[in-house]
């Protein structure tokens, strides 16, 4: 009996295998083109990361750098600001926008963008089609005020995020009053962090750099892809067109309590363009989920992401933020 | 919010009550008698489902229900009464009626040698207001091909127009642009929440245990709710009154057996039917022999198991001819287990190390039912049923591992489950009353207390002596969904006959209350004995959603309730079609057909439906979708050579704010053309053959069409993007598929036996299961070569023979 089931299994296991898998033809396009990274703050130098996108039939993962491209950025008035490619980009620009690091960058030194302001992006490279991009930068939140309420310690934090070294969290309760516009959809977020400072141990050199402070939320306007806490929340003004509302924020830093008073807190709403805004849907999206799709079995457990881009003759985004930041110190 | 509902419930109740009022209504005319009872196989007395019963000389007919009960009303005088049912030999009878008449009216199944005989079985899609329906009996289901030994009855459904399959094997059915979810598929009256083994690859229904299924695709009946696309009503089998009988089957897949037969001095009967696969015996060496790896210093393997069993029972008491009590159990399971042996020893060291692992999966569902048919008068007859059904998914994996070192051992063990379930009790009662000679009404209520567990998690954990047990346990939420309904079926002419009818719901869960008021209409203009007119309108409501997976049917679907956030899907269909009886033997019927659906629930992108248990809520979206298309059906329902070809032509498209940037787009199951051929042929008296044949576009899918490096706002370095030029950007290759198969009877002394002889994917076809972009592994490179990616498909049945032995015996 066993013999006659390993034979059966066998002969179903050839019938299973040969001739299960086929090639099918795949159209996708050939000819490379240009990927413009545009995402500003109306505080921030212009910066602008081109890179040419890549053929998915390739095995390679590489970033393509294009290094001749001539970049303008055009105001709605007429005045034009010309980029050069910066390589000095990751010492030099860490924070003046959106995080900057190894793609290669063309800068202004001197143009900032001004809210309510509508610019137009054209990029020009060799082999390349040209690409542009139009955004208006939406006008400066209207941060009514912002509080930051008494720390307690958690030492119930079902996390367990004890430090043995440093002891338990703490968590803050603030309060953000935002004053809305009205007629047309707004778009916000909000940003906190504080400075974080580390002694360099190869140099000796003491080293300051923002970091991200994660928050929580249960207000309903408030949104952030999948509950992720990878993200940030971004707010729509669906349940406040108009209005003046409170957003209470819950936020912890990994220091105790004792150590907390006085810690300076860097709070940042942003305005949101409606590109910049679906751009952070998207990669929000991206993010929380697993991005591996290819060399490997499909991913049946992840639905797909499709990324914004608002580029004609390329991919990417250009999108503004304007930003209000204030320093609240913990009381 | 609540308020604004409750005030368009009453808007609509409001508009309703006039439309009924406005009706011209003769309840209260006396001129006629009614005949009513049941219609009956006169070898066993189960009843038929969708016979006919007419008075050919008035040209007026009606059609057994799903009871098998008729009501036909008639003036005073003798009248020539005929009848017939699919399979049985049509009868007629005179009858002098000079007061209402209660009938019993036996039909003879036709035998092998008469399969020539005319039925009049064509007759019910002339006469019939109801439109979109698919009637098959359990007879015509056993002469399609196999897959394995096993007729499945849903992808018997599948090869119709309207109804598709979701991929290779699966045995889902997606009506009319609509989801898996959203067909109400009845056992016996009772919702059946999974009804799939194996994946979806067959469905929880043993066809030797069916008499009648109906799947009705639009124009619903008023009695029906609480599913957007199509109501699949499975009838299990009576038992046979008259004689003990049986049929015994064994096929590669499974076995079964079906036993039935009288008791109680024939007053009663039962059947009793069992399943049981054995895909075990070949999958554990396959799986051993495809996974072992072994060095000197380590040996791995896999092994996997899979087993489902369903049974069922009936039991059917008639105490007298007014009453009918039966009572229904059924049981289905599924489990698949994934076992995997690690074993390493150093050659250098002492170290060694030992590691099981055990993953297990499996559904079940639970049914049963209690109904009491009771007739008053021969105008007036109910029916009470009361229920209880639970779905119920278990996950679990389980790991243990000894390391060893020097004398030192280190004893790891990781337990960790996920059970899901929903549980219904539920009473319905449907009432039937022949008003009057132009009015069949029918009301009835229901009340369903429904229990939802979305999920409890324990994870288990051992490190040598430090233990961690945890369970979370997500609360148990409460609901219940009353409903009512009333239908008329109002004749005002002999050529046009009118439903009208309203199904009103409810769902009550936590501090949640929604209402629903479904009109449905369907009219019917006969224009003559050959050819009729038919369109319907129906709003149908969905509170339960169901959150699966949309690629393969791997166990994870989850039941959840409609919350503040998560409204209830809804839809209306108007179709509007024709029938036409061509000659004796073929029928052809065409409809078209317009749908539109409301809070359609879609998972949000970047979800991970492995991980939605929790928060649900969050990471699913609602939109709205519409679907339409035309279907049309060739139909040979007698004579030696039987079977039908179908086709449709239809489009499905999805538009949620959160999905695509807001864009409209195909729907997954969009499929522009579906094909799908049936032909049974009678070749000798013991030699049967037949044949099956499907073809659909493809489905769409979404791929990425190429990648680049774009800063990330979140991180501070540059994301790998792929980019999607949209959702379900891709159709993948069409499908299609011919079975066939072929059976030789012969009578023995105990019984009659079949040997059946199938191919399933006769001509090798490679239809898509699913599809990766990766190298081609085979092909040799270079170190340090660039290998190109290539888009794969991946198929799973290829040319699969099969054999089965089937013994009927009794008398």
């Amino acid at each position: 009996m066993k013999v006659i089931s390993l034979g059966i299994s066998i002969l179903i296991f050839i019938l299973l295998t040969i001739g299960c898998q086929k090639k099918l033809p795949f159209p996708v396009p050939d000819d490379p083109k240009l990927v413009v990274g545009g995402l500003f703050w109306t505080d921030s130098l212009w910066a602008v990361s081109v890179v040419s996108s890549e053929s998915l039939m390739t095995d390679e993962r590489t970033i393509s750098p294009i290094e001749d491209a001539s970049i303008l950025i055009r105001t709605a008035s007429g005045e034009e600001v010309s980029l050069s490619l910066d390589p000095h980009v990751y010492t030099t620009y860490l924070d003046r926008g959106p995080g900057l690091d190894t793609l290669h960058y063309y800068t202004s030194q001197s143009s900032l963008a001004t809210p309510d302001q509508t610019y137009q992006l054209e990029v020009i490279a060799a082999g390349f089609e040209m690409a542009s991009a139009e955004d208006k930068v939406p006008q400066s939140p209207h941060v009514v005020s912002a509080s930051l309420a008494t720390p307690r310690p958690i030492p119930d934090d079902p996390s367990q995020e004890f430090v043995p070294s440093r002891g338990y969290p703490t968590e803050i309760d603030l309060t953000v009053q935002l004053k809305d516009p009205g007629q047309e959809a707004h778009f916000y977020q909000i940003l906190l962090s504080r400075w974080h400072i580390r002694i360099d141990p190869a140099s000796g050199d003491t080293l300051r750099s923002l970091q991200r402070i994660p928050y929580m939320t249960d207000d309903v306007s408030a949104f952030r892809v999948n509950g992720s806490p990878l993200v940030d929340y971004i707010f729509e003004d669906v349940s406040f067109d108009g209005l003046t509302k409170s957003f209470l924020l819950s936020l912890k830093l990994q220091i105790p309590l004792e150590e907390s008073s006085g810690e300076p807190i860097q709070l940042t709403v942003l305005s949101l363009s409606p590109s910049y805004y679906q751009a952070i849907r998207s990669f929000q999206a991206g993010q929380t989920g697993e991005k591996e799709v290819l060399n490997g079995v499909i991913e049946f457990f992840q639905e797909p992401v499709p990324t914004f881009d608002n580029i004609d003759g390329g991919f990417g985004i250009f999108g503004g933020a304007s930003r209000v930041v204030r320093t609240l110190h913990v009381p | 919010m609540i308020h604004m509902r409750r005030k368009m419930l009453w808007t609509h109740l409001w508009v309703l009550g006039c439309l009924f009022l406005c009706l011209p209504i003769q309840i209260f005319s006396q001129a006629s008698y009614v005949l009513s009872g049941y219609l009956l196989d006169q070898s066993s007395q189960e009843r038929l489902i969708g016979g006919s019963v007419s008075c050919p000389a008035l040209k007026i007919g009606s059609y057994s229900d799903e009871y098998g009960f008729f009501s036909l009303q008639v003036p005073t005088g003798s009248h020539q009464i005929q009848f017939g049912a699919p399979g049985f030999r049509s009868s007629h009878m005179q009858l002098e009626v000079l007061q209402d008449t209660l009938l019993r009216l036996y039909l003879e199944s036709l035998t092998l040698e008469e399969v020539s005989i005319v039925a009049e079985d064509q007759q019910s899609e002339i006469q019939d207001v109801q439109m979109s329906r698919i009637s098959l009996s359990a007879k015509e289901a056993q002469k399609m091909p196999n897959l394995a030994g096993e007729v499945d009855i849903l992808k018997v459904m599948q090869l119709m127009p309207g109804v598709q399959g979701g991929n290779e094997g699966n045995a889902g059915l997606y009506v009319r642009g609509g989801g898996a979810d959203q067909n109400l598929i009845l056992l016996d009256g009772v919702p059946i929440y999974n009804p799939s083994h194996l994946f979806g690859f067959l469905s929880n229904f043993n066809s030797d245990a069916i008499s009648h299924i109906d799947l009705i695709k639009g124009g619903f009946p008023a009695q029906y709710g609480g599913r957007l696309s199509s109501i699949l009503d499975v009838r299990l089998k009576d038992g046979n009154m008259n004689t003990f009988k049986g049929v015994a089957n064994l096929g590669l897949l499974s076995s079964k057996i079906t036993l039935e037969g009288p008791f109680k001095n024939k007053k009663a009967s039962y059947v009793a039917s069992a399943r049981y696969s054995y895909p075990d015996i070949f999958l554990r060496p396959i799986s051993r022999l495809a996974t072992q790896y072994s060095t000197d210093e380590l040996s791995i393997y896999d092994v996997f198991g899979y087993q489902f069993y369903d049974v069922s029972g009936k039991i059917n008491y008639r105490p007298n001819d007014n009453n009918r009590i039966q009572l229904s159990v059924f049981h289905g399971q599924d489990r698949g287990v994934q076992k995997g042996f690690l074993a390493y020893q150093s050659r250098l060291t002492s170290l060694s190390q030992e590691q099981n692992s055990r993953q297990q999966f499996g559904w079940s569902n639970t049914i049963g039912s209690l109904q009491w048919h009771h007739i008053y008068s021969p105008r007036w007859s109910s029916n009470v049923t009361t229920y209880v059904n639970r779905y119920r998914l278990d996950n679990q994996s389980e790991v243990n591992e000894r390391i060893e070192e020097g004398g030192s051992s280190l004893q790891i063990s990781q337990f960790q489950s996920f059970a899901s379930r929903i549980q219904d009790v539920a009473a319905k009662a449907d009432f039937f009353w022949n008003a009057a000679k132009q009015h069949d009404i029918r009301l009835g209520v229901q009340g369903i207390y429904h229990e939802f567990l979305v999920g409890r998690e324990r994870f288990m954990s051992q490190l040598d002596m430090n233990n961690q047990d945890t369970v979370i346990t997500q609360p148990l939420i409460p609901a219940v969904e009353p409903s009512a309904y009333i239908e008329d079926v109002w004749n005002p002419s002999r050529r046009l006959h009118i439903r009208l009818g309203v199904h009103a719901t409810a769902f009550l869960v936590r501090q949640t209350e929604y209402y629903s008021l479904q009109p449905r209409v369907a009219i019917r203009w006969k224009q003559n004995d050959r050819w009729s007119l038919k369109a319907s309108w129906a709003n149908m409501t969905q509170y339960l959603h169901m959150l699966t997976n949309s690629g393969v049917g791997l166990p994870t679907d989850l039941w959840v309730p409609p919350t503040e956030a998560i409204l209830p899907q809804q839809s209306w269909q108007a179709a509007i079609g024709t029938a036409w009886k061509v000659d004796q033997h073929w029928m052809f019927s065409m409809e078209g057909y317009y749908k539109y659906l409301s809070n359609t629930l879609e998972y949000k992108e970047g979800t991970n439906f492995v991980e939605v248990s929790e928060s649900w809520e969050s990471q699913v979206t609602q939109g709205q979708g519409w679907s339409y298309g035309i279907e049309a059906l060739l139909r040979r329902t007698n004579g030696i050579l039987t079977g039908w070809l179908g086709y449709t032509l239809s489009w499905a498209e999805r538009q949620s704010d959160e999905l695509n940037f807001g864009e409209t787009y195909p729907y997954k199951f969009d499929r522009r053309h579906d094909i799908g051929l049936a032909v049974m042929y009678q070749w000798r008296k013991h030699i049967h053959l037949s044949a099956n044949w499907a073809f659909g576009s493809g489905n769409v899918t979404t791929l990425p069409s190429l990648r680049y490096a774009i800063q990330s706002p979140y991180y501070t370095s540059p994301e790998s993007i792929l980019h999607y030029e949209g959702r379900n950007n891709y159709r993948v290759p069409a499908f299609h598929r011919l079975d066939l198969s072929i059976s030789f009877s012969r009578e023995k002394k105990r019984g009659i036996r079949v040997w059946s002889f199938g191919l399933y994917n006769a001509y090798n076809r490679q239809n898509p299961f699913y599809l990766e972009i990766r190298p081609d592994f085979q092909a040799a490179y270079s170190p340090g070569e660039s290998q190109p990616n290539f888009l794969w498909q991946q198929s799973i049945f290829p040319i699969l023979p099969s054999v089965s032995y089937r013994f009927t015996f009794g008398s």
